[in-house]
């Protein structure tokens, strides 16, 4: 009885979570958390010194594409907002970049808070309509700024060639952090991995935030959402900058590690291939969308090697970019026939296999969104 | 005067594309972005099958067979289509449904880019130099086909969602779907009708913009800008499609003509935008029921 007066005089007690603190109690750290995390760090150190160097570019490749990845996955995942114009959004930061280079001289360091900003601009743009449209209208909106910002990057680098000369692709230097120079992708690859994890720290963290919770709850129902006193508006203009500003980041990583800028590089096709990535790992979340980036971007390496492997070469001639094209869909179509839930739930599904092993049947309140 | 031709060339190919969205939009709720696709294969599919021109002069029967022929093949690939790829997604979120379109979208330029390997083919369509003299100017009367078969296309679905048993159908299923279903309506096939029919609009389409220019991996990108039409009209409408396409081509072969050839291809989508602020449902388009809660 004393015991239970206690607790209600607002005392110590062992079951009510007081700080964030007696909340973390909850997770605490088991094995097999700090094996995974252990593993995936040796398997970071470890890969740039065992794979080739080709297999190296592609997975600095795939880094800087889990950047824009994540970037889409706020939007798209968490808040709802289908954006079919994620390529606009890497052609800004990849032309910010260019341009300031060839107007100004100004190098990486410059680049990279620019292209935020620049990025940050635009998706206050492509987020304006969402004040007067809802629903599939405000997707096909970020199609039109998909194809308004593409044909402004074609002329603007069209003005380019006839007022400087540069040839059809706009060429960067190395870029240099002050400290050091990224020349090699044995130089890039602990900036990408330090860049990526930091855009997934954000995310993840974004996701627990007041504007992350938001966001899901317009997912759910956007009505519901307003009545319950969400800013739906607000909210869905910053899912659209926050996402745009990453999509940029993206870009101009992208723009530097190529070390060419083109407009070709961001059309409709990479803006559907950002869509596949999120839903090919999983709407909604931030591993699915890690997961989705990597499997995608090294697809089409994998599936050149498996072309050379099998000495297909003569029959696929000149056609190479149809299979990839051909092999990307059919993987989209399958993954959203057979596995609706991405890679994030298969992965879910074998995690939970194993950590119910012998038992068949997994804790259903264990396996949350 | 041939500044009109051209606009209303131009809207009556952007009116035929968008009747394709459309068709498929107002039975199912379906945003079909595979549309281009089709439009793309079944353009290389008529170069493949019509007969060569100097014999197709020689025989327009035929050429009118083939062209049925293909539009009947093209509604059963839509039909195949909706059976395989769309029936299973129902009751899966809006954004894998418009994924699983543009999969396949990429999915027929990937099989057009194997078989074809990009090259631009032009149909083979007899008729293509008869000229006409109207009010004082040479027309061609390529340049009235795409008008005059865009008008009868408008007149034809119109009746065909007015009077006929199936478009009376298709109208139940797209207000109500679980209603129109106890009422014995079958959902599947209304829903493969309706694909069927976008097949065939894209066969339509295809050889309108066969008149003009070539068959190539561009016809995406111009399908494309006949579905802003749909969307500036108004998803489900067809009284709205007509005035926004005579806008989205005014506007277009205006800027083409008067300011910038690469700013032409932006134009539809600033039209889309303005339009859309302005009337958040199109110019004529149902406003969408309250979401669930």
């Amino acid at each position: 009885m004393s015991e239970l007066l206690q607790v209600l005089r607002g005392a110590t007690s062992p079951y009510l979570p007081r700080a964030y603190d007696d909340e973390m109690r909850w997770f605490p750290l088991s094995v097999h958390y700090v094996s995974a995390i252990a593993v995936l760090v040796l398997l970071a150190v470890v890969y740039p010194f065992v794979a080739s160097s080709f297999f190296l570019n592609v997975l600095n490749f795939a880094l800087i594409a889990v950047i824009g990845a994540v970037g889409l996955q706020l939007v798209t995942g968490m808040a709802g907002q289908l954006s079919l114009g994620h390529a606009a959004f890497l052609l800004t930061g990849a032309f910010t970049g260019a341009a300031l280079y060839l107007h100004f001289g100004l190098g990486f360091v410059v680049a990279l808070p620019a292209a935020g900003l620049a990025g940050a601009a635009l998706g206050l743009v492509a987020g304006l309509p969402a004040l007067r449209l809802r629903g599939l209208y405000l997707g096909i909106t970020t199609l039109a700024v998909q194809s308004i910002v593409l044909a402004l990057g074609l002329r603007y680098q069209l003005y380019l060639q006839d007022t400087r000369g540069t040839g059809a692709d706009l060429t960067l230097p190395a870029a240099d952090l002050g400290f050091a120079t990224l020349g090699s992708a044995m130089s890039w690859y602990p900036f990408l991995l330090i860049a990526s994890g930091v855009a997934i720290a954000f995310a993840a963290n974004l996701r627990r935030s007041v504007i992350g919770r938001d966001w899901l709850a317009l997912r759910s129902g956007e009505v519901a959402a307003d009545a319950l006193g969400v800013p739906v508006a607000r909210r869905k203009v910053q899912a659209f900058v926050v996402s745009s500003v990453m999509g940029s980041l993206a870009g101009v990583l992208s723009a530097y590690y190529f070390r060419t800028v083109t407009v070709e590089d961001f059309g409709l096709l990479v803006s559907v291939e950002y869509l596949a990535m999120v839903i090919i790992g999983g709407l909604g979340s931030v591993l699915g969308a890690v997961l989705g980036a990597l499997f995608l971007t090294v697809t089409p390496f994998v599936v050149g090697e498996l072309i050379e492997v099998l000495g297909l070469e003569a029959v696929v001639g000149q056609r190479t970019r149809a299979v990839e094209l051909g092999v990307f869909a059919l993987l989209t179509i399958g993954f959203l026939l057979f596995e609706p839930g991405g890679l994030a739930a298969l992965w879910r599904r074998i995690r939970d296999y194993f950590s119910r092993w012998p038992y068949q049947y997994v804790d259903t309140t264990r396996t949350q969104r | 005067m041939d500044v009109l031709v051209a606009v209303l060339r131009q809207a009556s190919i952007y009116a035929t594309m968008a009747l394709g969205f459309i068709v498929v939009y107002r039975t199912s709720r379906v945003l079909n972005l595979a549309h281009p696709g089709l439009v793309l294969v079944m353009g290389y599919v008529t170069v493949a099958l019509l007969p060569p021109l100097a014999d197709a002069r020689e025989s327009p029967l035929q050429v009118t067979l083939t062209l049925v022929g293909v539009m009947l093949l093209a509604g059963a690939i839509g039909a195949a289509l909706y059976y395989l790829f769309i029936r299973p997604m129902s009751g899966e979120s809006r954004i894998a449904i418009i994924m699983m379109t543009l999969a396949m979208l990429f999915l027929a330029e990937a099989s057009a880019q194997l078989v074809w390997s990009g090259q631009s083919l032009f149909i083979p369509l007899p008729g293509n130099t008869t000229r006409y003299d109207l009010l004082g100017s040479s027309v061609r009367l390529f340049d009235l086909l795409p008008m005059v078969g865009a008008a009868a296309l408008y007149a034809g679905v119109g009746w065909f969602y007015q009077r006929s048993r199936y478009g009376v159908q298709m109208r139940a299923v797209a207000e109500q779907p679980g209603l129109a279903a106890r009422r014995g309506v079958d959902i599947d096939l209304i829903g493969a009708l309706s694909w069927a029919a976008a097949g065939g609009l894209a066969v339509v389409a295809v050889v309108m913009t066969g008149m003009q220019a070539p068959v190539s991996p561009l016809m995406v990108s111009i399908t494309l800008a006949g579905f802003t039409v749909a969307l500036v009209g108004g998803l489900d409408s067809l009284t709205g499609a007509i005035p926004a396409a005579l806008l989205v081509a005014g506007s277009q072969v205006l800027v083409i003509r008067y300011v910038d050839q690469q700013l032409g291809e932006a134009v539809p989508y600033l039209v889309l935008l303005a339009v859309l602020v302005w009337k958040p449902w199109g110019l004529a388009g149902t406003v969408e029921e309250l979401d669930r809660v």
